[in-house]
């Protein structure tokens, strides 16, 4: 009797060459998943996504805008004459400003006066013992502009003043008010958005601002609601 | 041709022209491993951020942790170059050279220089790594993050002391307390901390010289390994306590210029099981540091036996009587141990003790202490460190062979066969050496070394003659006698060291300190007769042996005593020696049968168990019977002696009548010769008798100036020859006789001499 060779059954298995069908089922899976990461992996992100993780916010603009930097903005608002400046910078803990226009500058960010490209201005800061005691609802709205104000019909240099929108908006760490608005100055109707939220242990305030002319806010309107929406305060860790 | 010649084995990956192939997974394992890293990394940053896209995510992985794409592009890179290796021979073979010849380039360097350089090549990795991680953590600089690490460190103190109590509370129960156990019982000197060299060992210079050959190698191993050869690697050093092999381990570690490492027979003794495997791994990493550091270590287990065996008692390994316990002949009223010679008395004692005494094994440190030794001091020569197991071989290069640790392993013991047979194979222990007594110039050599160190008045055939007589003396028994001459001397007022010094302190060493118990006079007169007869039948048969001396000082466990010393170094022992024994041995029963009128005492009962021992083996063991055959073999194959009986069953029993028979023959036809000789030498033995009651104690030269009518050292035998004064001795000893039969005293008193 001539048994069958030991030998030779471990030779005639091949691991390495693949011919076993698992394997080369597996192989191949191993293959595409590489190619299919490598792929995803090799694309351009769409979006920019500036985030304070430390303050629980984050946000998304398309990424053809430019943005300006929480340093640039600091460096800025520390630069300015005006009063208690030092005080209030000190309050702010995160801050950014994105914008379609290249050529923005921060006076733009801080200035009133309308800016003819989309503007996204994004705020975190500390309340301060007596706001925590004080801010409403109201409070909130009035926090860039005194909205309470100016539908009460006070003339403050900004006419044709008018609220588009306003509303409640609940977010996971902090619940607010959202507006929009406009208004004119030197002659120039512009379009606010705004969303200003109180944290749930009120003690700090998230500002989101999106401005711009009202005709280029009817032009820019689909992209900047987006920029809203996208919009999203889980509140500090 | 068959089946099985033409299976090759497996070729060496010398011998291969291409890569060896990889198995898929080894190919793609790394691959796999970035890519799970890459999904874990994108997974988290979609956790982090609760508006961004799954696409969004992935892509923004992929551009802040590039490393990881890096990564494995060079591992692509790898693999294809593997893959190319594997199948192109053209293409390994330039790479199998280039590391050869980087190699070669690298081996230039000594093997200390590599491995200090490896060392700070590991720190340096450690240290960059560490900058790497702290400059993420801090986000600045990795330099920088190094400089404000211990600043962070220090203000973290007190919290890192909370966390490490509580660690050390949490761990001290099994890793400190094994880290504790582990230390300890090893100790390394280092070349000069040790001031004995050679010349400190006296009297073993066949030993030392065989050492030395060692030490030489050690240093110098070139000289023997271009040829092809290997330097021993161990020593194996036995023999009875106190000769010094302690002592030459000492010496060598004062001659070699390497490192000594001592340790301790103790160190592998542990609580926990575990630990002594630990310990030997500790003891061999430093070794083999030490040998690396400085070109070979010395490193030596004192008393091996504590290492323990698995159970095997080596077969014909040297047997020895070292745990021997109390024969008779140690106990009897005379010993028999004194004067018969020293083969005589380990004949008996092996034949009573060593039959029953299969040791079982074990000792030692526990389980797998002694395996740990054995793989440690030639295990598989397996390479070693992670840079030449994972990093070269990540490279594609092969391991490079282990560097030559020259470790000279030298082990001490006085029982031989309780080390592990495999423990003492060549290769482990490649050289045994058996430190003996010393020889009787090598004694000489002892006695004037310890004599030097203080003062006395003895002169060279003084020196020579204690060489002579105390011939189973040690190093440490010589310095023992000495310090006691010393303190005998100083007792008497005097500073310097006398012969009478040596002389006491040698029989105070010897028989223990004399109980001084005063024997009632015919009791006396027996013991003296009876030491008289041994003393006579040695003086008059035995040439093999002289006495060194004889007293009938009462002793802790004797009652008096002849003792014999071999003159000269002997190593044969021959029929009329052994016959000598046994007459010397039966000497005091005839005696006493003879000179008490038939009857005798039983402080005969040692030196008739000697006698008939002797008398077995002779007949049944040493050929020196009537008949031929071994005994010995006999028993082992279960046969008959010649002349046993035909029947099957009582075949045992008779043959053991047949020997028995012969023995008792032999000894009572020598027992007849012994009473003859005392007849002839009557009058000695009472003259010897008389001396010995007169003076308690005789030395060697004394009892022969007795029995001779000379003048000896102390006592002057000449009185002996008047035969007045032997009338006298005669009468004293027929008053003895009757006091003995009558129990009372003699009426006649000791004869004194005028």
């Amino acid at each position: 009797m001539h048994g069958r060779d030991p030998f030779k059954i471990h030779l005639a298995h091949p691991t390495f060459l693949g011919q076993n069908p698992g394997m080369r089922s597996s192989r191949t899976l191993v293959i595409g998943m590489a190619l299919a990461l490598a792929l995803t992996g090799c694309g351009e992100t769409s979006k920019f996504y500036p985030a304070s993780k430390a303050e629980g916010v984050f946000f998304s603009v398309p990424k053809s805008w430019h943005g300006l930097s929480n340093a640039a903005l600091n460096k800025y608002e520390k630069g300015s004459q005006e009063n208690q400046a030092d005080s209030r910078q000190a309050l702010v803990k995160w801050q950014v400003a994105y914008s379609t226009d290249a050529k923005i500058k921060v006076s733009q960010v801080f200035s009133l006066k309308a800016v003819k490209s989309p503007l996204v201005f994004v705020r975190v800061r500390d309340l301060t013992g007596s706001e925590i005691n004080d801010f409403s609802y109201n409070s909130l709205r009035n926090v860039i502009v005194p909205i309470t104000q100016l539908t009460k019909g006070v003339d403050l240099g900004v006419p044709d003043f008018k609220i588009l929108e306003d509303g409640e908006v609940v977010e996971k760490g902090a619940r607010g008010i959202q507006t929009i608005y406009s208004f004119s100055i030197d002659g120039v109707e512009q379009t606010f958005n705004q969303t200003v939220l109180m944290s749930n242990d009120r003690t700090t305030l998230y500002i989101l601002m999106v401005r711009c002319a009202t005709k280029c806010y009817a032009k820019n309107k689909k992209v900047m609601e987006e920029v809203v929406k996208s919009y999203t305060v889980q509140g500090a860790k | 041709m068959s089946e099985v010649e033409k299976v090759m084995s497996r070729p060496r990956d010398i011998d291969r022209k291409t890569r060896i192939h990889l198995s898929f997974y080894d190919r793609v394992k790394f691959l796999i491993l970035f890519g799970i890293t890459y999904l874990v990394l994108a997974w988290s940053s979609l956790a982090e951020n609760p508006i961004l896209s799954v696409q969004d995510a992935l892509n923004q992985t992929a551009k802040s942790k590039s490393w990881l794409i890096v990564l494995a592009v060079i591992e692509v890179i790898r693999q294809i170059h593997f893959l190319i290796a594997e199948l192109l021979a053209p293409y390994h073979g330039i790479w199998t050279k280039y590391f050869a010849f980087v190699d070669r380039q690298v081996r230039r360097l000594s093997d200390w220089t590599r491995f200090r350089l490896s060392r700070v090549v590991k720190w340096a990795l450690v240290v960059s790594l560490l900058a790497v991680v702290l400059g993420a953590v801090y986000k600045e600089p990795p330099i920088k993050a190094l400089f404000l690490a211990p600043k962070a460190f220090l203000s973290a103190l007190p919290f890192l002391g909370q966390l490490l109590f509580a660690v050390f509370f949490v761990i001290i129960q099994f890793g400190a307390i094994f880290w504790f156990l582990s230390r300890g019982g090893v100790d390394t000197y280092f070349p000069d901390d040790i001031r004995t060299r050679f010349s400190d060992v006296w009297g073993q210079d066949h030993v030392l010289n065989r050492i030395r050959e060692n030490l030489l190698f050690l240093e110098t191993p070139e000289e023997i390994e271009k040829h092809g050869g290997y330097v021993p690697g161990g020593i194996l050093l036995w023999g009875p306590p106190g000769t010094g092999k302690t002592l030459m381990a000492e010496s060598m570690a004062g001659e070699t210029g390497k490192p000594f490492v001592f340790v301790d027979p103790g160190a592998f003794t542990n609580m926990f099981m575990g630990v002594g495997v630990l310990k030997v791994k500790s003891l061999f990493r430093k070794l083999r540091k030490l040998a690396l550091r400085y070109g070979g270590v010395v490193v030596f287990f004192d008393e091996a036996d504590s290492l323990g065996n698995r159970g095997i008692v080596s077969a014909g390994g040297p047997q020895r009587n070292s745990t021997m316990g109390k024969t008779s002949i140690f106990e009897s009223n005379c010993h028999g141990g004194t004067y018969l010679s020293e083969s005589a008395v380990s004949a008996i004692a092996r034949e009573k003790f060593v039959m029953g005494g299969a040791a079982g094994g074990g000792g030692g440190g526990g389980m797998g202490t002694l395996q740990a030794l054995l793989t440690e001091l030639s295990g598989l020569k397996k390479p070693r460190g992670f840079f030449n197991r994972v990093v070269r071989r990540t490279l594609g290069m092969r391991p490079k062979n282990p560097p030559k640790y020259r470790i000279l392993v030298v082990m001490a013991t006085n029982m031989p066969e309780a080390l592990d047979e495999a423990l003492l194979r060549p290769g482990r222990i490649d050289r045994m050496y058996r430190v003996g007594y010393p020889s009787k110039a090598g004694r000489v050599r002892t006695y004037e070394g310890y004599l030097s160190k203080v003062s006395h008045s003895l002169t060279a055939e003084e020196v020579d003659k204690i060489a002579t007589i105390t011939p189973y003396a040690t190093g440490a028994t010589i310095k023992d006698t000495i310090n006691e001459a010393l303190i005998m001397a100083i007792r008497n007022g005097r500073t310097s060291i006398e012969w009478s010094d040596i002389v006491k302190a040698k029989q105070q060493k010897e028989l223990g300190p004399s109980e001084d118990v005063e024997y009632i006079e015919r009791e006396r007169h027996a013991v003296a007769v009876h030491e008289a007869c041994h003393a006579v039948m040695a003086h008059r048969t035995r040439q093999h042996m002289a006495i060194d001396l004889a007293t009938i000082e009462k002793g802790s466990d004797y009652l008096g005593m002849v003792a014999s010393i071999p003159p000269d170094d002997q190593f044969t022992r021959w029929k009329s020696e052994y016959q000598s024994d046994i007459l010397v041995s039966l000497a005091s029963l005839a005696g006493e049968r003879m000179f008490f009128k038939d009857d005798n005492s039983s402080g005969v009962s040692g030196d008739l168990e000697s006698a008939t021992t002797i008398a077995s083996l002779m007949e049944g063991h040493w050929g020196m019977g009537s008949t031929i055959s071994s005994h010995a073999s006999n028993r082992r194959f279960e046969m008959g002696s010649p002349g046993g009986g035909k029947g099957k069953e009582d075949s045992e029993k008779q043959m053991r009548m047949a020997l028995s028979d012969r023995i008792e023959e032999n000894l009572s036809n020598l027992l007849n010769q012994a009473e003859e000789i005392l007849r002839e030498n009557r009058n000695q033995v009472l003259a010897l008798a008389h001396a010995l009651e007169t003076y308690k104690t005789l030395s060697g030269e004394d009892v022969a100036a007795v029995i001779d009518c000379t003048q000896g050292s102390i006592v002057d035998g000449r009185p002996y020859l008047n035969p007045a004064f032997l009338a006298e001795i005669e009468k004293y000893h027929e008053a003895s006789v009757v006091a003995h039969q009558e129990h009372r005293a003699p009426d006649v008193h000791l004869p004194v001499i005028k």
